[in-house]
């Protein structure tokens, strides 16, 4: 069963069955960015070490670097954001995933929150 | 503000627009311990600085040799927002700070506003914060008298190491023609294939304001300078924006 990992960057990543791991911005992260008109993604095969900026997202009047959570291989980007960046305000963790990964190092999980956790850490914040 | 640490004012004039952008895009890079909070003004030649969006227009290669042809490079900024003509009469500033854990956009937004409504106070303007939908690059923290377009404000994040970084950039009118920044918008996106309409009537500037006080970016940052080492700066805590349409504006009261 997929498990979904949280970082205080506000930033999710889904590890599927298979091992792959899928990234995006969490709910929170988009209501603060406000209408989203345009993402750039990372290509097919870049290799990304925790920290390194992964993407960027605009929205009407911000932009954001969303960086690594963890360290991997791009193996998909969520083309649909290109014509449809507002799948991210829709469907922050679902249809507005940004791009898909194999993991290099699946203890960098390990320093990450899990929901119940990122909610508290939300909480803090408001 | 970071207490204990006015933001330190840097003035610079550019030969060119995409020298000073550049210039603004690396502020925060000397961010650190000891400088957490930077705040630079600059001048430069008119461009037309686009966002990100503005990139994927289904029309974009006429609308920069239209515009080139008329004396407007084209630029793009990366903090959001739509396309925003600069250049003489305008003043761009760039807030750049360490941002704690909870330190939030608007925050980011309202410390910027915050500072330009000091300097408004000073000649006696009451600035109000809400969007001016019918105005070129309309956003929430749009900076209007009168319901017309005075400053934009946009929004950077970014990581270095546990740092979390932001700057807040600014783009006020001084003294430039409205007719002439409403002209250019509106040439770029009909040229565009996705027109927008720009009147003049939706935008002001302070020289228009208060013609009286014969403003120029000059003597705007003088007051800003003023109004910095005064430390009338903070924001107030009534300060609020207006809601996503627009409809309510509240007057930031210092």
């Amino acid at each position: 069963m997929a498990k979904i990992y949280f970082s205080d960057e506000h930033e999710w990543v889904r590890v599927e069955d298979d091992g792959q791991a899928v990234v995006g911005i969490t709910d929170y992260a988009q209501q603060q960015l406000g209408d989203v008109v345009f993402v750039e993604l990372p290509d097919e095969g870049k290799d990304l070490a925790k920290g390194d900026e992964a993407a960027v997202v605009e929205s009407v009047k911000a932009a954001s670097e969303v960086y690594a959570a963890v360290s991997g291989t791009v193996t998909e980007a969520n083309e649909a954001l290109t014509d449809t960046p507002n799948l991210v305000n829709e469907s922050p963790q679902g249809d507005g995933w940004f791009f898909k990964m194999t993991l290099s190092d699946e203890s960098e999980l390990e320093a990450l929150m899990d929901e119940a956790a990122y909610n508290d850490f939300v909480k803090g914040l408001e | 503000m970071v207490k204990g640490h006015p933001p330190l004012l840097l003035k610079e004039r550019f030969s060119t627009a995409a020298a000073g952008l550049q210039r603004q895009e690396q502020l925060a890079g000397a961010l650190g311990p000891e400088r957490p909070v930077l705040l630079l003004a600059w001048q430069a030649p008119q461009a037309l600085i686009l966002g990100h969006s503005d990139t994927r227009l289904p029309d974009l290669p006429r609308a920069r040799s239209a515009l080139e042809a008329a004396g407007w490079p084209l630029l793009v900024r990366r903090s959001g927002g739509s396309a925003c003509p600069v250049g003489p009469g305008t003043l761009q500033l760039a807030l750049a700070r360490v941002a704690p854990a909870d330190f939030s956009m608007d925050a980011g937004y309202g410390e910027l506003a915050g500072l330009l409504a000091a300097v408004g106070a000073s000649y006696g303007l009451a600035f109000e914060v809400g969007e001016c939908a019918t105005a070129f690059c309309p956003g929430r923290w749009d900076i209007a008298l009168a319901g017309r377009k005075l400053a934009g404000l946009s929004q950077r994040w970014q990581q270095r190491g546990n740092l979390r970084l932001v700057t807040t950039a600014a783009s006020l009118n001084v003294s430039a023609d409205p007719h002439s920044l409403a002209a250019c918008v509106e040439t770029f996106y009909r040229h565009a294939d996705a027109p927008r309409p720009c009147s003049p009537t939706t935008l002001h500037s302070l020289a228009q304001a208060v013609p009286e006080h014969q403003v120029t970016c000059a003597k705007f940052l003088q007051r800003l300078a003023d109004s910095l080492a005064g430390g009338r700066t903070s924001l107030p805590s009534s300060c609020s924006i207006a809601d996503q349409t627009g409809a309510t504006r509240q007057e930031i009261a210092l």
